[in-house]
């Protein structure tokens, strides 16, 4: 399998996996693909319920499993990418794939860090973490006032 | 909000079910897509690494919330009075809500004894769409493409 089959193989898994349906009519998240060009992250995803509400996603996936002991998904994100994440007003996460059993893996990317060698299994995406995870994000936006008030530009 | 802005998870979800079932295959590859309101239009290829693909088949893919056949039925059936078909069809049904998947033909290849043919339906024939039937119609398609040599010396003579 190619660098690139892997990757388009990545993205479905990434779409089933953030748009599972939980037991409720719609999913939690709305994912939208930045493109193939846009930097450091590959997906916008927006609160279904609330798509002023957002955050971004870089995406990696791996045919390579895990090391052993303690079990870490064999991925990496480059210290550049982790940078650009930090520095992001919104929030930001790295999903890691592993191809072979179609499991995804969350990891929040908002605090400065070293680069991820490999990435934690602690936080299988299930319904449990696509639920928290919408917790988080509606909390992170509900307590900011994102209001640009004294814009030059205002009529 | 419309029912189509409403259903997007169908269209999204469906579509990257049938793309990692098909997929699934190193010698299958999605070459192009249409997408609907309710799923969407593939062309599919195999063999695609050895070359530029010339052994294509259709996979029009419906997405649904229902694990009610006769609403399959119902859903699908406009495509067996769409045509002609000049490659071989199918369709594969998926219910977004159980990932569970189902196909059935709309031409279907078969390999005669002078050469290759398309049969065609009025009505679907669902069978449970795995990656065991995944290689039923992928070999299918595979050997109706090798027959087709047999039809052209055929016509010729």
């Amino acid at each position: 399998m190619s660098k690139d089959d892997i990757g388009d193989r990545g993205q479905w898994m990434f779409s089933l996996i953030m748009t599972e349906l939980c037991g409720r009519d719609e999913p939690f998240f709305r994912p939208r693909f930045l493109g193939d060009k846009y930097p450091t992250f590959d997906y916008i995803l927006e609160l279904v319920d609330q798509p002023e509400y957002f955050f971004f996603v870089q995406v990696k996936t791996t045919t390579k499993g895990y090391t052993q002991n303690p079990v870490r998904l064999k991925v990496h994100v480059s210290q550049v990418d982790v940078d650009r994440m930090v520095a992001c007003p919104a929030p930001a996460y790295v999903v890691g794939i592993d191809e072979s059993s179609q499991k995804g893996y969350l990891l929040s990317v908002n605090e400065p860090r070293d680069h991820v060698a490999s990435l934690t299994t602690r936080f299988e995406i299930g319904c449990t973490v696509l639920s928290e995870l919408s917790d988080e994000v509606r909390q992170f936006w509900s307590t900011r006032t994102m209001v640009l008030a004294a814009s030059k530009f205002k009529e | 909000m419309s029912d189509n802005d409403r259903n997007w998870f169908i269209t999204e979800r469906s579509e990257a079910l049938a793309s990692l079932m098909l997929t699934s295959r190193s010698d299958v590859a999605v070459e192009s897509e249409n997408k609907k309101d309710d799923g969407a239009d593939f062309v599919v290829a195999v063999n695609s690494t050895e070359g530029p693909p010339t052994r294509l088949f259709v996979v029009q893919v419906k997405g649904t919330t229902s694990s009610d056949k006769g609403q399959w039925t119902e859903n699908v059936k406009q495509l067996y009075k769409q045509g002609p078909y000049y490659l071989p069809a199918c369709v594969f049904v998926i219910n977004v809500r159980s990932n569970e998947a189902a196909y059935a033909w709309v031409a279907e290849p078969e390999v005669v004894e002078r050469g290759a043919k398309l049969n065609f339906f009025e009505h679907p024939d669902f069978h449970s769409l795995d990656r065991n039937a995944v290689d039923h119609i992928v070999n299918r398609v595979r050997q109706w493409y090798d027959a087709i040599p047999r039809s052209s010396k055929t016509q010729a003579t």
